[in-house]
Formats: C-alpha cells, sequence, structure tokens
C-alpha cells in the first residue's frame, strides 16, 4: 500500500459513504451533508495552495468574495446563474491575481499575516457595504436551473448530491495536477523554493498561479454556499471562516488533499454535534484543537500518510542495499 | 567555447571585505580549483558568480555579455550551474524525482500541467543517465533525505548536472566523505564531459593537484596567485601562506 | 469635516494614544515571535483576560490603580503558566501547529471567560484622579488619554534602556538576530524565552486594563484588536523596538484619521498602508533582521 493510494482509497471511501449516508438520511443531515461539501471545497482549495509551501490565513476572503460576486451578479444584476457562477470564479481570479501579487513576496508568518489582513479587507468592506445590506446580509440568491436533467436543485438530497459530486470533481482534478510536473515542481518549492530557483524555476510565478488557482477553486465554494444558505451574510469572510478551514485541513493533514476533505467533514459534524449539546461548545472545540495540535501535529491522514512513506522507504533501501551487494558480488 | 569571467569584482558584508578586486576568467573544456583557506571567501565568490549574491562593484561577463544583473534562476537557463558547499536537495523527494525536476525545468516542461509527470518520457530518461552517471543508479527510488552523505553529496553535483550547464560551479563536493567516497567522487569528476568547464573549490590537495588545469589562490578575498598546478606547487607566497613548506613531503622545487 | 487645528489636534493626541495601546501589545508578539520564532495568536487573549481580571478586582471594592497594578501581573501569570504547560510544546512545531494550538487556546479561553462573565460588555470606571480634563494645545483633553500616552512613552523608554543596556536585553538582541549561535555560545535560551514571554505577556495585560476603561470589556475584544496588532507587527518589522514604535504609530494614526476622514474604508486605509509598505519591504520598515519568513 503506497501513500498515493492510501489516499484514494480514503477520498473514494469518503465519497461513496458521504453520497450513500445523505442519500439514506433526512432533510437536516442533508444540508450538513452539503455544508460539509461545501467546506471540502473550500479545504481542498487551501489545502492546494498550501503544497507549495504558502499557508493563508485569508482564504475566507475568496469564499466570501465568490459568494458576494455570485450575488451580485444573479440578484443585483439579473445574470443567470451560470454566467453568474463564472463572474465569481473570476472575482477569484482577479483577486487572487491583485493580492497574490503583493502577498507572494511574502513567506511564512508574514504571508500569514498579510492574507489575514486582506480577508479583513474584504469583510471590512461587505459589513457596511450599502450595495449588499451590509450586516443584515442579502436575501434572494438562486441556486442552479437543473431542471433540463429532471432534477430538483431545491431538493436538499439533490443539492447535497451536487456539492458532493463537485468536491469529488475538484478533488480529482487536484489531485491530477499535482501528478504533472507543475504539481511536482509545486511540492519542491515548499521543501526547497531556494533550490528551485538555482535549478532555474521562476518560483514566484508558480506560487502566483498556485495563488490564483487556489483563489478560483475557493471562490466556487463561495458561490456554492451563497445557493446552499440563498443568502448573503458578511460573516462568511469573517477571520473565524478562515480559522475554521486552516483547522480542518491541519487535522486532516496539510498537503494530502483528502485530509481537507475529512476534516472539513470533521468540523461541520462536530460544530453540529456539540452546539446542540453544550452551550459554550468553542471550548470543547478548542481542546479538542490543541489536543490535534500537541497529539497527531501531522494531522489525521497525513500521520498514516507518513507512516506508510518511511515504511515504503525502509523496504526501498534493502532492496537498494541488496542490489548494490548484488553487483558487488557480481564484480570480480 | 563559453567563458566565464569577472573583473574587478568587490563585496563586502559591513566591514568586512569579502571579495576584493577578484579577476578570474573560465573556458569550457578546462578544469579550476579554486583554494585557500578557511574564510578566504570561496564560497562567497561562488555565490557570486551563480547570483545568489550581488556584487558591491565590478562585472561578471558570460561569453562576453555583462550578466551581473542576472539572478540565479536566469544564470542557471543560460548555463551556469551550482551545486552546494551544504547539501542543499529535496529532501522529501527521491534521488529520481530530484533529478527528474531539474530535467523539467530545464527543458520548459516545469509549468505543464495538463500531463502527468510519469509520462514525460524524455525527462526521465535524462534523469535516469544522471543518476547513473553520479553513481546513484541503484538509489533512485530513496528519498534525499535518506541517503548516505556521500550519497547526498553525489547528488548535490547530480542536480548541478541536470541543468545542462556549461559552467559548472562544484563547492566543496568532496567535503566530509569517507576516503572511499572520496576516491568516487574522484573518478565522477574526471568522468565529467571535457566540453563542461568545471570550477571545483576544494581543500582535498591530492584531487585539486591531479585534477585542475589551472588554479586560483584566495586569500582574505584577494586572488593571491593563479596559475597551473606547477606555478602554484612552486610559489613561494602559496606556500607561506597556505600550503606549507611540507605540503609535498620530500618534493620542494626551490 | 472642520478642519480646525483644535480637532486636529485632539485626533493628533487620540491618534497617540490608541498607538501608545497597539505598541503594548505589538511589543510582546514581535520580540516572541521574532526570538521564540513561535506565533502566539492567543496573544490577544491575555490582553483580554487582563481587562475581565481587572474588571472584578475593581467589583471587589478596588479602584483603576489596584486593578492597574494586579491585572497584568496575573494575566502574567496565567500566561506564564499557559506557556509552560501548553504552548511550549509546540515550540519546535511548524508555525501551523503553533496558529492551531493558539487558535484552540482562543476558543476555549474566550468560552470560559463567557461562562464566567457572560456575554454582555462590561465596564471599568476611569480612575477619580484623572477624571477632569487638562489643557494641552490648547484642547481640553481628557486626562486620562494623556495618562495613556505617557504611560506608553515610559514604557518605551524602559524597553529602550533594557534592551540597550542590561545584559538580559542583550542576550535577546543576539537571540533574534542569530538564535543558534547565541545557544552555541552558551546563552540558556530557554530561560531568555520565558522572560521574553513573561514581558510580552505583561505588558499585553496592561494594554488591557488600560483599555478597558475606554473600550470596554467584551468577548471578542482580543479578536478585534489582534487584528490591528498583527498589522503594526508587519509594518514595522519583527523583533525590533523601533519597528513596533513605528509600526504602532504609523497604524496608530492611519487607524484613528481613517476613520475620521473615510469611516467607511478605514480599514481598507490600513490595509493600503500595510500592501505600501510590504512592496518595498517585504520585511517590513526595521526588522532586527531579514526574516526568511
Amino acid at each position: 500500500m503506497t501513500p498515493g493510494k492510501l489516499r484514494f482509497l480514503l477520498g473514494a471511501a469518503i465519497m461513496i459513504c458521504a453520497l450513500a449516508a445523505q442519500l439514506a438520511s433526512g432533510t437536516f443531515a442533508q444540508e450538513l451533508f452539503a455544508d460539509a461539501a461545501i467546506m471540502a471545497v473550500f479545504a481542498l482549495s487551501l489545502d492546494f495552495l498550501a503544497r507549495c509551501g504558502l499557508v493563508s490565513f485569508g482564504h475566507a476572503g475568496f469564499l466570501g468574495l465568490g459568494a458576494y460576486a455570485f450575488g451580485g451578479f444573479s440578484v443585483l444584476m439579473g445574470f443567470s446563474p451560470f454566467v453568474s457562477l463564472i463572474g465569481g470564479v473570476l472575482a477569484g481570479v482577479i483577486a487572487g491575481v491583485v493580492i497574490g501579487v503583493f502577498a507572494i513576496r511574502t513567506t511564512g508568518a508574514f504571508f500569514i499575516m498579510v492574507t489575514l489582513a486582506a480577508a479583513e479587507m474584504f469583510y471590512a468592506f461587505v459589513f457596511r457595504s450599502p450595495l449588499f445590506n451590509g450586516a443584515d446580509g442579502m436575501a434572494g440568491v438562486m441556486r442552479f436551473d437543473l431542471a433540463a436533467t429532471g432534477f430538483d436543485i431545491n431538493d436538499p438530497k439533490i443539492f447535497a448530491t451536487f456539492c458532493i459530486l463537485i468536491c469529488a470533481a475538484v478533488w480529482l482534478l487536484l489531485e491530477f495536477v499535482m501528478s504533472t510536473p507543475y504539481g511536482r515542481t509545486l511540492d519542491a518549492i515548499s521543501q526547497n523554493a531556494n533550490r528551485v530557483a538555482a535549478i532555474g524555476g521562476r518560483v514566484f510565478y508558480y506560487r502566483l498561479s498556485a495563488f490564483v488557482g487556489s483563489g478560483a477553486i475557493g471562490a466556487l465554494a463561495g458561490v456554492l454556499k451563497a445557493q446552499h444558505t440563498n443568502f448573503l451574510s458578511p460573516d462568511i469572510a469573517s477571520w473565524f471562516v478562515s480559522g475554521d478551514v486552516l483547522i480542518m485541513v491541519i487535522i486532516g493533514g496539510l498537503g494530502t488533499l483528502v485530509g481537507g476533505i475529512l476534516g472539513a467533514g470533521i468540523l461541520v459534524f462536530l460544530k453540529e454535534i456539540l452546539s446542540t449539546h453544550f452551550g459554550h461548545w468553542n471550548l470543547f472545540l478548542g481542546i479538542i484543537f490543541i489536543a490535534v495540535a500537541l497529539i497527531v501535529p501531522n494531522g489525521l491522514i497525513g500521520s498514516l500518510v507518513e507512516r506508510l512513506r518511511m515504511r515504503e522507504q525502509s523496504a526501498a533501501r534493502d532492496a537498494a542495499a541488496g542490489q548494490t551487494a548484488e553487483q558487488g558480488k557480481a564484480e570480480p | 567555447m563559453t567563458t566565464l569571467a569577472t573583473t574587478n569584482l568587490c563585496k563586502s558584508f559591513g566591514a568586512l571585505a569579502v571579495t576584493q578586486s577578484v579577476n578570474v576568467e573560465f573556458a569550457s573544456g578546462s578544469r579550476y580549483a579554486i583554494i585557500g583557506p578557511n574564510g578566504a571567501g570561496k564560497t562567497t565568490f561562488f555565490n557570486l558568480l551563480a547570483g545568489n549574491l550581488r556584487p558591491d562593484s565590478g562585472q561578471i561577463l558570460f561569453d562576453g555579455r555583462d550578466i551581473t544583473a542576472l539572478d540565479v534562476t536566469a544564470r542557471s537557463r543560460i548555463g551556469i550551474a551550482r551545486s552546494f558547499q551544504k547539501n542543499n536537495l529535496f529532501n522529501d523527494m527521491t534521488v529520481h524525482e530530484n533529478i527528474a525536476l531539474a530535467c523539467a525545468i530545464q527543458s520548459n516542461s516545469g509549468f505543464v500541467f495538463w500531463r502527468p509527470a510519469s509520462a514525460m518520457k524524455n525527462v526521465h530518461e535524462k534523469a535516469e543517465a544522471i543518476a547513473a552517471q553520479v553513481g546513484l543508479a541503484n538509489e533512485r527510488r530513496t528519498l534525499a533525505k535518506y541517503l548516505s552523505y556521500g550519497g547526498q553529496r553525489q547528488l548535490e553535483v547530480g542536480l548541478a548536472l541536470a541543468c545542462d550547464p556549461k559552467i559548472l560551479l562544484l563547492d566543496e563536493p568532496t567535503s566530509g566523505m569517507s576516503p572511499q567516497e572520496t576516491a568516487r567522487m574522484d573518478e565522477l569528476l574526471s568522468e565529467l564531459p571535457r566540453e563542461l568547464a568545471v570550477i571545483v573549490i576544494e581543500h582535498d590537495m591530492d584531487i585539486v593537484l591531479g585534477y585542475a588545469d589551472h588554479i586560483t589562490v584566495l586569500d582574505y578575498g584577494r586572488v593571491l596567485e593563479q596559475g597551473t598546478p606547477e606555478q602554484i606547487r612552486s610559489s613561494q607566497i602559496v606556500r607561506d601562506r597556505y600550503l606549507g613548506e611540507d605540503a609535498f613531503g620530500a618534493e620542494s622545487a626551490s | 469635516m472642520i478642519l480646525e487645528p483644535q480637532f486636529i489636534a485632539e485626533q493628533f493626541l487620540n491618534s497617540l494614544q490608541f498607538s501608545m495601546l497597539l505598541f503594548l501589545l505589538a511589543i510582546g508578539l514581535s520580540v516572541i515571535f521574532g526570538l521564540m520564532d513561535y506565533l502566539n495568536l492567543a496573544h490577544g487573549t491575555i490582553y483580554m483576560l487582563a481587562a475581565y481580571l481587572a474588571y472584578s478586582l475593581a467589583q471587589m471594592g478596588g479602584n483603576f490603580w489596584v486593578a492597574l497594578v494586579f491585572a497584568p501581573l496575573a494575566a502574567a501569570a496565567i500566561g506564564m503558566a499557559l506557556y509552560l504547560l501548553l504552548l511550549r510544546r509546540a515550540e519546535r512545531a511548524t508555525h501551523l501547529v503553533q496558529v492551531l494550538l493558539t487558535v484552540g487556546v482562543i476558543y476555549a479561553g474566550t468560552d470560559i471567560l463567557r461562562m464566567i462573565y457572560g456575554d454582555l460588555p462590561l465596564g471599568l470606571s476611569q480612575p477619580a484622579a484623572l477624571s477632569s480634563p487638562v489643557n494641552v494645545f490648547g484642547v481640553s483633553y481628557p486626562s486620562f488619554r494623556l495618562f495613556i500616552i505617557f504611560l506608553g512613552l515610559l514604557i518605551m523608554g524602559v524597553l529602550y534602556f533594557a534592551l540597550e543596556r542590561t545584559r538580559l536585553g542583550a542576550l535577546v538582541r543576539a537571540g533574534v538576530d542569530d538564535r543558534e549561535t547565541a545557544e552555541t555560545l552558551g546563552v540558556n535560551i530557554g530561560m531568555v524565552f520565558m522572560a521574553v514571554f513573561a514581558i510580552g505577556t505583561y505588558l499585553a495585560g496592561l494594554a488591557g486594563v488600560i483599555a478597558a476603561p475606554i473600550f470596554g470589556v467584551y468577548p471578542g475584544m482580543d479578536v478585534s484588536i489582534i487584528i490591528l496588532v498583527l498589522v503594526v507587527v508587519v509594518v514595522g518589522g519583527l523583533g525590533s523596538l523601533k519597528g513596533a514604535i513605528v509600526g504602532s504609530l504609523l497604524i496608530g494614526f492611519a487607524d484613528t484619521f481613517g476613520k475620521l476622514l473615510l469611516p467607511q474604508f478605514a480599514m481598507i486605509i490600513i490595509y493600503m498602508v500595510m500592501a505600501a509598505v510590504l512592496v518595498f519591504r517585504p520585511s517590513g520598515l526595521l526588522p532586527a533582521r531579514q526574516f526568511n519568513g
């Protein structure tokens, strides 16, 4: 079992289980599954960025931007949901370029702070913006029209299935991209950016393109979120959301991609369970975060992957030593 | 023929002048060594040649063209590649992946996001060849961080070679190696293609004298002496400041 | 919009006062990160904790001055306990693990305070001795705010002296500059860390107490200030006193005058300032050294 196969199996298992479970449960659970799937897409966008060594603490900005752009195009300007989706994703792309050009000059902790600040900027804007009703939020956001296919998108079951399928598609797309030379270079940059520069790679452009792609997917998640709640609220871009999605990714395992999906599912359902049973459930959430940070710092799937990798490596080293020994015997 | 030359290259860190008016010229087809006591500024000189550092004054000319303003990445693309004194690898990637990455970037496939990396046949073939060239054919699937120290030094050279350089800068390739590993590296160095200009920073005088066509001796950032191994051997200044009288045993060409 | 010199003078003083508050928080965060490479987002939680403790002390019959002396000390003690028991374990971990850990502390800490004190904002009265306004630059200015300005300047002076003239200060500067070398030279870097953490959290606690009479005591006050503090640290540069001073002045003034001139876009002005600084100086204006993130 290689780490790669494990990740695929886990991902497939999660998708299939989620699909089956939501079909078999009631409306409320179906809404949760939809929420989890949307957050999973969001987490995937963040984890993709993390693969090139950049961790953003402001990704909720993209989520909010996608949602508000979708709302703006569809509700305020009357475009069809599909066109508005394109508009939302494009907004994410443009923001990715504009913010990335400044933010990518910084690294590490500074990048964390800059992205946080950028998201806060967006939050502050929509909080006060009369265009979108500010803090009161804007209602009337419509979902896609799937009438042509015979499915009613407003049926929670259908919408949840739709979101899970999109999550699966995004996941497979990102896994593919990471298997290409571009993805390999991103991985290398996260390990040793200086060496990538020394072997001829323009690190800035790799990172910028990853940031833009990540922003586009984050905006896509925002579009879905707006459709899910049929409502726009500034809270979608608050730093709590940025923190939440970061934690989803860390809990699952930074860089594993499928870890983000698992983390999203865990956090969405955990919050629901905790909040229905306890008044001050942030306390328990905080304790869980602390526990995960101290006990499985590589994340749940991350730790598994790490262990498999090490086992794979000792096997490879034994094989190599065997080979060299063979060659030694063969030579006179 | 490719040439790399520096004219009056100077670099200071605050009050400390690390490189002082260095004039050297390298040409393809030859082997060079840069030697000198610790702190002489050898690695700084390499950093200036490769583009990791900007000089305070002076020029670096590549085939007569002033490349002083080019950064590391640009210089790597025109044909100047270097290995590092401290292992500077992609530790969580295998030997093959390390080299293949460099090959892919050099062949401008770095931004290909529509084909899997496994489909890049040319890149993989080239990476296999280079791995064999640096003696890591059997360890291609080993993660760089699990290689022996000697293996990592070999991979260092391999990464630089993967850049298809015209000028190869090797910073203390044998540092920290056992005698067997050193012998292997020595062999590797002598088997490098002749058209390549190889510039080595070395402390091991056996290697230097056996390998280099031309030696530059640095001391406190200045060029103390330059010339053929015989010239350096017989130079009184070099003997006084660096090699010592007994460097060559009973032989002393006085 | 009145551009009378009196009004400007008043806003100038307000900016200065706000800058002092930011400075007290920023210097701790900046040096903790610069020296220990520890991204402690829970810094604001100590600030909030001290404010609540000050409220309790006042409720128990004490006044502002009692709170000013004891609340920061108590908050710092709790901060140290937190460090020794919990935060220290992630010292060698990645920044992300530190983020996860400290965010956990924020979540838990906020809820614990809410459980004890409830959700409604609480108040702390200004000290009676400082309730009458004073005439400054022709402006009638609240003396409590003046007190904050003087306290801030005093602390700046003390810190400057401590960093430049004392042994501990030299050790801190050495550690920020090059931790490894300092360690190999025999510096007990663990002790220096603890001292820095203790002082940093004490200053955060102090900030909480002096902010309470002006901004009130409420859950979420840690978050609302920490964003600005992060901007100050980014703009000023990591690990240096001068950076924290310059950063807090710049952001303090940008925030105050920004809210005045373009209330809708005050935050945006601040982020533009930050973006502008980062374009020319990706490590901030006056970092202790060029950090590689």
